[in-house]
């Protein structure tokens, strides 16, 4: 789930800052300028992992700022196609379900990738599968287990200005990466279903014996 | 801005939640070296969410008997257990690697969402192992799941210092198993 990436990187640190430690300036800096960021096909990254390489510092013209060239490894989120990962079902819509990892919002399940037959009711508002006569409901919050199927990277040009109807720039963009997500094998989907034993059966609290001795 | 290599590493969950917790400790002065400073916008977002998605406080709501619904509950456990000390569970004779390996052929993607993941039954484990019918028969699939259950319940106690450091005989090929479905970054050119 959790990557580290080894960027170089020219930082600048302000006359401000001379006098706390360089190695914290520049983790500052670092940190101000990737954390929470979407760098294309590398990831989320989330905070510095280390510093490996810190040249000397050279000064700027005219502005006093010192420049260093920093070699560091970075945390970075970035799941790999195929991987489990635990989640929350944020929204529901009749292409498929949103889910949720509390740091990002950019999985997506498409209706295709979950347990077959399911059904949108648009009463609730959730996805429904049927299995041999239960009705099992993606309810909204549910902790789920769900695999990760492929990712998107959108370009996010700065050059390209986008309009609305009405003529007027649209200041805000839309996501640069999303995950696609499934969750139509057994075992995944919400954490209940499959929490008492193999087959799906809704909120039953383990009377039933389990064959594995691993569960206790 | 020169990426040098887009994934030199993988790391479990436990280890990026304490190193998540160190940075929060340092940056509020918590871990008491004086160093307390305003965070970036950016790294107060990351660092709340992350570690809120990684060790979520007990829901007061849930019952008991419904905590391993919980996300991600073993990992606060893994934390009281291991708190400081995350390599004994990667490195040294008693790691998980160790245990498993002598007997079983599993890949690194799987090893490490065992890690993250930490399965109790054979369907969870059927998700991480790719194939796991055709490569291990039920008794073995069993066996990985007690296997995995007695190196995570160890007690910190029990494992002696310095451990993950100690040299251990190589194994080869470690790496065996189902092919690596890593999304191509490794590639050799």
């Amino acid at each position: 789930m959790f990557t580290l990436t080894t960027i170089e990187d020219l930082i600048q640190i302000k006359p401000q800052d001379f006098d706390i430690p360089s190695a914290q300036a520049i983790k500052d800096a670092i940190n101000e300028k990737y954390s929470n960021k979407v760098i294309q096909k590398v990831g989320l990254c989330l905070c510095m992992w280390d510093l490996l390489e810190v040249s000397e510092g050279l000064i700027g013209h005219g502005t006093g700022l010192v420049f260093v060239n920093v070699e560091f490894r970075l945390a970075v989120f970035r799941p790999f196609r195929g991987e489990i990962l635990q989640g929350r079902i944020k929204s529901s819509s009749e292409e498929g379900i949103v889910l949720e990892l509390d740091f990002t919002s950019e999985v997506f399940v498409p209706h295709q990738n979950l347990h077959t037959p399911s059904v949108f009711s648009r009463a609730e508002n959730t996805w429904v599968w049927n299995s041999d006569g239960f009705e099992m409901f993606f309810d909204k919050t549910e902790p789920v287990l769900f695999r990760v199927e492929q990712e998107e990277w959108i370009d996010q040009k700065p050059t390209i200005v986008q309009k609305n109807a009405q003529g007027q720039v649209i200041e805000e963009r839309g996501t640069a990466w999303r995950l696609n997500g499934s969750m139509n094998q057994p075992g995944l989907g919400p954490t209940l279903w499959w929490a008492g034993e193999g087959a799906p059966q809704e909120e039953q609290d383990g009377d039933v014996e389990m064959e594995d001795a691993a569960e206790e | 801005m020169h990426i040098k290599n887009a994934q030199s590493a993988l790391l479990s969950n436990h280890e990026l939640l304490l190193h998540l917790r160190a940075e929060e400790a340092e940056y509020s002065g918590a871990d008491g070296t004086g160093r307390e400073r305003p965070m970036p916008s950016g790294l107060k977002y990351v660092l709340e969410d992350t570690l809120l998605y990684l060790s979520p406080p007990p829901d007061a709501d849930i019952e008991p008997s419904n905590a391993d619904d919980a996300t991600l509950p073993h990992l606060a456990d893994l934390t009281t257990r291991h708190p400081n000390r995350p390599m004994t569970l990667y490195k040294g004779p008693h790691s998980l690697f160790r245990v498993l390996s002598p007997k079983y052929r599993l890949n690194k993607a799987e090893y490490l969402q065992i890690y993250n993941l930490r399965p109790t039954t054979t369907l969870t484990l059927d998700l991480i192992v790719q194939e796991s019918s055709t490569r291990f028969t039920e008794d073995e699939i069993l066996d990985i799941l007690n296997l995995i259950g007695q190196v995570f319940d160890e007690e910190e106690g029990n494992i002696p210092e310095g451990v993950e450091d100690q040299d251990m005989e190589k194994i080869g090929n470690k790496l065996l198993g189902a092919a690596r479905k890593k999304r191509g970054g490794k590639r050799k050119a």
